[in-house]
């Protein structure tokens, strides 16, 4: 139900308190209690499923196809979200499907995901957005998140063939020298380790000179702006405005604030 | 690896059921109380789907159908039932992306909706509306069936008034043995039709064969899914009791 | 603009309160179907204009040499487009797919297309290079119901008058062409058909409505369904649920589609589904009889002899792929 005038204005001058008063009690810094799940789907390589007070929930899945890496530029990772009650292909698609997908695209290392040299996996990250009362795009990138964690692939069994196709000049489609996998899902390797975790992205509502983390769709509302962080392994990698009513010097100079907090609140 | 046996001279399939024996099914109900008024989440074998019902409300218009059938549901003082489903991309073993207006997810929709127009006492909701939302996570065999039994549930859960389940089942043809409840690997290999009863009783709601068969054989192919059917209604109505069993509790009745 | 079909409330008693004393209004009995013609375009091979009583299909038939597609190398490419034009009934908007229209091709596609009663292996003229696509264009002109039925029967019949031009492969290794000739050049050949499907549609009126109409359903009671064959369009719009059943005289059912609306006794659906066996064995027959009587049109002066001798010519040109492949 959309907030009147007064409730609105209400809501905007406590959130701009300092310090700040949201409507649900919470700290500036504190995310809202939520329900996650991993390893929902046994057909895919990872998968997850948050769920928040709210009822909010998202599910992902991520398969990973064996793709030849020869031709040049060749992307990865590939994001894309189905969400409830919005027509597909709309802003909001492109929006978290974009911002995932550079966030992923920057941060994950192909050697990750390479195979054998002529060989490399590909990562189809799908999501579906079942239900979202606030902005869905932490909400997503919690899940994609968990999921990427949840990831693994299956083992390679080296064999002498490898060895011989790096030197053989083979056309080039013959399939020779396709890699062999351990059948034993047992045996798979995640895709996540201590080097390497996936990236988090995050929208933080400001309000005045406060900056509010995991945002009710009220408080992104009435808010003054808002900010998009990427987060990857302790450090920011990104940082974007959106729907910045006015003021975007006020953005910036809490925009440090905010990196900060996300900071201290991922990690 | 050698092609596995459909059906062994033992009488055992590939995951090694009986021909009668239909897969592990587990249900639940009222999973999504924040964003839905009826919920179910139910899984056949590997098939796994989700269904959240909203309403019955003010109608918004559009859905499946058009404005042309709501309007005829408006003039019938009828409910209107909108059926969106969404198959998830990563639901099959080999991803696939289906979008939004591919004919067969339209096509099951359409049946659903006119599955549920004829279950739910409509006229006993006149001119509301009743949005079911069906998510598809894992296909193995069984998709319309499952969707079927999942959106009987939700219906249940939010308390619309219906006739009894309307509850699906398959089954299938291989040589001269009827099996029932088919897996993917199976549903590939054979002839098989779905069918949905209303309740136990003998009264069919839906019927589909989309693969050609010799007439000789639909007959015991139809009794099978019949009784899969009717074990399925046990097996949700039993569901439900439980669910409504604990929740008495909590209210402390 | 779209004027509203539906027929009135008066209307509506009338229909159930006849069907009650086993009257149609049109005075055929229950299982009679309307009076089927199908004839075949003088000129060109696989134009077929069906009527069924008033409603009037035509489909045509065409064939063209493309790339086959790559996950299917042995195929070739079969399509059917069922577009309604508003020339059918001013019901049906051009451009906008109504639900009758995507029941209607999803069953016309399963019955045939899925059914394999065109053998699209036969299609194929260079394993994973070219292949036939085979194209049935489905014209919907007019509509007094059963458009699914005369579709299916004319896509049907289409599919058997259809002669595809001769073709042969010139050239040896990656530098093999496809020459098609023209009909007048030499004898075209007929499409590989497995089986000749046949849709029945059977509509179901709940009986108990008649009488009074009050909705309460009781499940108890015994059932009291009437069910027509070959539904006219009134009868289609009041009808309470509709069963399409496609079968062929090899005594195979192609496609059930039952999709909710009135639940009907599983005994019921089984006597209608060898029902429509019976249909289709007459409606095959009348298929062949007119394609004999056509063929006797164009087969004047026993012109088409030389046709015999065309499986002859295939397998010599096989013979002759086969050397050439070897050197």
């Amino acid at each position: 139900m959309p907030l009147s005038l007064s409730e609105e204005s209400y809501l905007a001058s406590s959130l701009s308190l300092r310090p700040p008063c949201r409507p649900d009690g919470r700290d500036q810094h504190q995310f809202r209690p939520l329900d996650a799940s991993a390893g929902i789907l046994p057909a895919t390589n990872g998968s997850a499923r948050i769920r928040l007070c709210d009822g909010g929930e998202c599910i992902v899945g991520i398969k990973a196809e064996v793709v030849e890496s020869r031709k040049e530029d060749v992307a990865l990772v590939e994001v894309q979200c189905d969400i409830a009650g919005v027509q597909s292909n709309s802003p909001l698609h492109t929006f978290l499907c974009t911002t995932l997908e550079t966030a992923l695209r920057n941060t994950l290392p192909a050697s990750r995901l390479s195979i054998i040299h002529r060989y490399t996996y590909k990562l189809f990250i799908d999501g579906i957005i079942l239900d979202h009362v606030s902005h869905p795009l932490t909400l997503f990138s919690m899940t994609v998140y968990l999921a990427l964690l949840d990831t693994r692939l299956p083992k390679l069994i080296p064999s002498a063939d490898v060895a011989s196709t790096t030197t053989s000049t083979s056309s080039s489609d013959q399939p020779i020298g396709l890699p062999q996998f351990e059948s034993d899902w047992q045996e798979s390797v995640p895709l996540c380790d201590k080097a390497w975790s996936p990236p988090l992205v995050q929208l933080a509502v400001l309000a005045g000179k406060n900056v509010f983390v995991d945002p009710t769709g009220e408080e992104a509302g009435v808010g003054d702006g808002a900010i998009v962080v990427s987060w990857h392994q302790g450090k920011v990698v990104g940082l974007r405005t959106v729907n910045t009513r006015d003021s975007s010097k006020q953005v910036f100079s809490a925009s440090r604030d905010v990196t900060e907090a996300l900071t201290r609140v991922v990690s | 690896m050698s092609r596995p046996e459909i059906y062994s001279p033992e009488g055992l399939r590939i995951d090694g059921r009986r021909w009668n024996e239909v897969r592990h099914v587990r249900c639940a109900i009222n999973t999504h109380q924040a964003s839905s008024d009826g919920s179910s989440i139910i899984e056949q074998g590997n098939t796994k789907v989700i269904c959240n019902v909203v309403g019955p409300g003010e109608p918004t218009g559009g859905g499946v159908g058009g404005s042309g059938g709501n309007q005829r549901a408006k003039d019938d003082n009828r409910v209107i039932l909108t059926v969106k489903a969404v198959v998830a991309p990563f639901s099959t073993i080999d991803r696939r992306k289906r979008s939004g207006n591919d004919n067969r997810v339209q096509e099951m929709c359409l049946t659903i909706q006119h599955i549920f127009e004829e279950a739910v006492m409509g006229h006993l909701q006149p001119r509301s509306q009743i949005e079911i939302s069906l998510y598809v996570l894992s296909q193995d065999g069984g998709m319309l069936q499952a969707c079927i039994n999942a959106v009987s549930l939700a219906l249940v859960d939010a308390g619309i008034p219906m006739y009894d389940y309307v509850c699906a089942c398959t089954a299938g043809m291989y040589d001269k043995e009827v099996l029932l409840d088919l897996n993917r690997l199976e549903e590939n290999d054979m002839p098989f039709l779905t069918m949905a009863t209303l309740g136990a009783t003998r009264k069919v709601a839906l019927m589909q064969l989309e693969t050609r068969v010799g007439i000789d054989r639909l007959e015991p192919m139809m009794a099978a899914a019949m009784s899969g059917c009717h074990h399925l209604r046990d097996v949700m109505d039993a569901e439900v009791r439980k669910h409504g069993k604990s929740r008495l509790a909590r209210t402390g009745v | 603009m779209a004027p509203n079909l539906k027929p009135s409330a008066l209307e509506n008693a009338f229909v159930l309160k006849a069907l009650t004393e086993n009257v149609r209004l049109d005075n055929r009995s229950f299982s009679q179907m309307r009076n089927l013609d199908i004839s075949f375009s003088s000129t060109e091979y696989g134009v077929v204009d069906v009527r069924l009583g008033r409603t009037r299909v035509i489909v045509r038939i065409s064939a063209e040499v493309t790339q086959c597609r790559s996950d299917r190398p042995y195929d070739g490419l079969f399509l059917i487009s069922t577009e309604i034009s508003p020339m059918a009934a001013p019901t049906f908007e051009a451009g906008r797919k109504s639900e009758e229209e995507l029941v209607i091709s999803r069953i016309i596609e399963k019955s045939i297309r899925q059914s394999q009663a065109l053998d699209t292996e036969s299609l194929c003229i260079l394993a994973g290079e070219k292949c036939w696509l085979v194209r049935a264009d489905v014209h919907f002109l007019d509509h007094d119901g059963g458009l699914l039925d005369a579709g299916c029967m004319a896509v049907s019949a289409a599919l058997l008058h259809y002669r595809r031009p001769e073709i042969s492969i010139v050239g040896t290794g990656n530098k093999r062409e496809v020459v098609v000739h023209p009909v007048t050049e030499k004898v075209p050949v007929p499409l590989s058909v497995l089986h000749v499907p046949v849709c029945v549609t059977f509509s179901f009126f709940n009986m108990k409505l008649a009488d009074n109409d009050d909705e309460e359903m009781d499940t108890d009671a015994p059932d009291q369904t009437a069910v027509l064959v070959d539904a006219s369009l009134q009868e289609e719009l009041l009808r309470h649920g509709f069963m399409a059943v496609t079968a062929n005289t090899n005594k195979e059912i192609c496609q059930i589609y039952k999709a909710g609306q009135l639940v009907v006794e599983i005994e019921t659906l089984l006597s209608c589904t060898e029902a429509a066996v019976a249909v289709a064995e007459k409606v095959t027959k009348l298929i062949k009889r007119r394609l004999k009587e056509d063929e006797a049109t164009r087969n004047v002066d026993n012109i088409f002899e030389e046709a015999r001798a065309e499986n002859t010519r295939l397998v010599a040109d096989e013979e002759a792929i086969r050397e050439m492949d070897k050197e």
